[in-house]
């Protein structure tokens, strides 16, 4: 090859064969088909952003990142009675659930609560509302009481789970407490034939009052 | 005359490092480059969020603090402001309402600070830390008493208010006097009772921060 | 044994470049458009010494249509990795009263449409103006609890003169949702439960009280956003219109 004419070939435009590109082109293909079913056939994406969950029961003091919780023995009735407004009725039970906070390391508004019913159905309790939880900002080692209510239909009772968390809408990743509140259907029956007012009072820093 | 001719397998594997050795003595250094390009998160995610840039007090002695305080407007405004810690003690006289919960005690922090009558200081935060840390805040609404929102500013002359750019020409202008070039403060935080408090800790805009080490810290 | 196509004079006897079939390029090296076939000459040459008409036809076609009939095979071809993904089929159907309706995630049975000037617990914006309710019966049919921001989406007012309320790009929202037997705000909506609300709408009172009103039903879905990687109950879209009478409220009937 001279030196003259392999820059010239150079120029050229060379092709391949076509069963070269076909087969490239089956293996682009190929490629695509197989990243989507990766992708697609196993559900990892759920396991690899859930949050640490520490189990617990009722009166069980759970260590989590952020602060030490405590779930009280929750009651329940058909009636509510919030610190400010009047009485709230449901078509459901108010389920009541007492919750002390103790922040660690520097003050923390724990914000995220869900209720896994018996049923296998997750009820939302937001921060306000008909179904709320709202503890406010805890200082560290000044226990913060405070309460939470959801409403709930009465085969939801038996069984159901308290989770806790602190960012009310991420949870990803860090500590969610789960506390198995202990209840019953008998529970379920009482608190739906009772409409004597529960009472749900606004987080403070001193221990309620016990009747 | 015998010459021993190396086996391949040795003659290949010592070239093969021969050959590589100036990438492999840059691949740690290639590694952590790569590392710090994809961590431009790290700034905002984690050292913009906490106490992570702190000027530290002198016992007993005043420090000058100056910050770029990013305004909301899409430009800084200066915080320029020199501060001692007086004393911390446990709080003789509590704010009016102020019930300390059970297992708690309230202390008094006293200040003094010195700063331009035109320099904006509202909107700061205070905290006590003890040895170990743990962040203790101030909290001006809480415990059933109200305190000033602004821990470092006097209550009745706070100075000059942050602008809020187009909003200015609708809020009534500011009727309090002028604040005096230097002045005291004692706000009260509320702490557990067992807590020994080592530093207060005084900030406008994360990360930023002063830190003012008490006699026992 | 190397096959060749058209070599040029000057590069006989010269090593091929790459791989052993060099191709000719089509053009030398002054460029000319291309409006005939796409198909190098050497391969149609071989096309129609093998007699075979379909190849023939397919390597005589320009480029232009070759690339047309390609990029069919190709969309086809993406049935394999997801483009064939279901699309919901949208069509307007008449709301009735008394009829339970699916609208995702809730199950709404629209009652009665009544307008009142007073309503205890809900305050006017100015004296003179009325509430509009549309009294229905929500239930939520997923498996979680939804909050009241998607209630509100899922029932709004069409074609009503005089509403306080700005309209969307689906009617006008209800300004509150209030349970009838209390009175608080519907939210969050937990399933499993038949809650009995009004919807409520604020109308000037100088316009007269409406004889009947248009009631849209938005259903959503869920998925994730574009911009937001969070799942929830999105881009709502109307599947029921319906006219409903509307009467003023008789007092025994409403929110306490």
């Amino acid at each position: 090859m001279s030196a003259a004419e392999a820059p010239r070939r150079l120029r050229a435009r060379v092709r391949p064969p076509a069963g070269r590109t076909l087969g490239a082109s089956a293996a682009v293909l190929a490629a695509l088909v197989v990243g989507h079913v990766v992708t697609s056939a196993f559900p990892v994406d759920e396991r690899v952003a859930a949050p640490f969950v520490r189990e617990g029961a009722v009166g069980d003091t759970l260590d989590l990142r952020y602060a030490r919780l405590t779930v009280e023995e929750p009651t329940g009735s058909t009636v509510l009675a919030p610190e400010v407004g009047s009485l709230l009725a449901t078509p459901g039970v108010w389920l009541v659930v007492p919750v002390t906070v103790e922040a660690k390391g520097q003050p923390r508004a724990l914000a995220f609560a869900e209720l896994l019913g018996g049923d296998g159905r997750t009820y939302t309790v937001f921060t306000g509302g008909r179904s709320a939880f709202l503890p406010g900002a805890a200082q560290p080692g000044v226990p913060r009481y405070a309460t939470l209510h959801v409403e709930v239909p009465p085969e939801a009772v038996a069984g159901a789970r308290l989770r806790v968390g602190l960012d009310v809408e991420d949870q990803r990743h860090d500590d969610v407490a789960e506390v198995d509140l202990g209840l019953t259907q008998a529970d379920a029956d009482a608190w739906s034939a009772g409409d004597t007012p529960v009472r749900a009072p606004a987080a403070s820093d001193a221990p309620p009052e016990h009747p | 005359m015998t010459t021993t001719v190396p086996s391949p397998a040795t003659t290949s594997a010592r070239s093969w490092w021969r050959r590589n050795r100036w990438a492999l003595v840059a691949l740690p250094l290639a590694l952590a480059l790569m590392a710090a390009a994809s961590a431009d998160r790290v700034r905002s995610l984690w050292w913009e969020q906490g106490l992570h840039s702190p000027t530290t007090a002198g016992q007993g002695q005043a420090v000058t603090f100056h910050q770029d305080v990013r305004d909301g407007l899409g430009g800084t405004r200066p915080v320029d402001v020199e501060v001692r810690l007086d004393a911390v003690v446990d709080a003789g006289a509590l704010p009016d309402g102020l019930v300390v919960p059970a297992g708690a005690r309230a202390v008094q922090v006293e200040m003094t600070l010195s700063a331009d009558p035109d320099v904006v200081l509202r909107g700061c935060s205070l905290a006590v830390r003890d040895a170990d840390g743990t962040r203790y805040d101030y909290v001006a609404d809480a415990w059933g008493a109200t305190q000033a929102v602004s821990p470092c500013v006097p209550a009745d002359a706070p100075g000059p208010a942050p602008s809020l750019g187009d909003l200015d020409d609708v809020l009534t202008p500011d009727s309090t006097p002028e604040r005096p070039a230097t002045w005291t403060v004692s706000p009260v935080v509320v702490l557990p009772a067992d807590v020994q408090v080592s530093d207060v800790v005084l900030w406008w805009q994360l990360p930023q921060h002063v830190v003012l080490p008490t006699a026992r810290g | 044994m190397t096959r060749r196509t058209h070599t040029t004079p000057a590069a006989t006897g010269t090593r091929p470049l790459v791989g052993r079939h060099v191709r000719h390029p089509l053009h030398g090296p002054t460029l000319r458009r291309v409006s005939g076939p796409a198909a190098p000459p050497g391969l149609r040459a071989r096309a129609r010494s093998s007699g075979s008409r379909v190849a023939r036809r397919v390597l005589d076609q320009p480029l232009r249509r070759l690339g047309v009939v390609g990029a069919v095979v190709l969309l086809a071809a993406t049935a394999a990795f997801g483009g064939l993904e279901e699309q919901t089929d949208d069509g307007l159907e008449v709301l009735a009263v008394d009829e339970p309706v699916e609208v995702a995630p809730f199950e709404l049975t629209v009652q009665r449409v009544v307008w009142t000037t007073e309503l205890p617990g809900q305050t006017l914006s100015e004296p003179g103006n009325r509430w509009l309710g549309v009294v229905t019966t929500v239930r939520n049919t997923s498996d979680a609890g939804v909050l009241g921001t998607v209630l509100r989406e899922a029932l709004t007012l069409d074609d009503v003169p005089g509403l306080v309320g700005a309209p969307g790009d689906l009617g006008v929202p209800a300004s509150a949702v209030a349970v009838l037997v209390d009175g608080s705000e519907l939210s969050p909506v937990q399933p499993g439960l038949a809650y009995e609300v009004a919807f409520l709408f604020e109308q000037d009172g100088r316009t007269p009280p409406p004889s009947s009103v248009a009631v849209r039903l938005q259903r959503h879905v869920w998925g994730t956003g574009s911009l937001d990687p969070t799942a929830g109950w999105r881009d709502p879209t109307t599947v029921l219109r319906g006219n409903l009478p509307a009467r003023e409220a008789v007092t025994d009937e409403d929110a306490a």
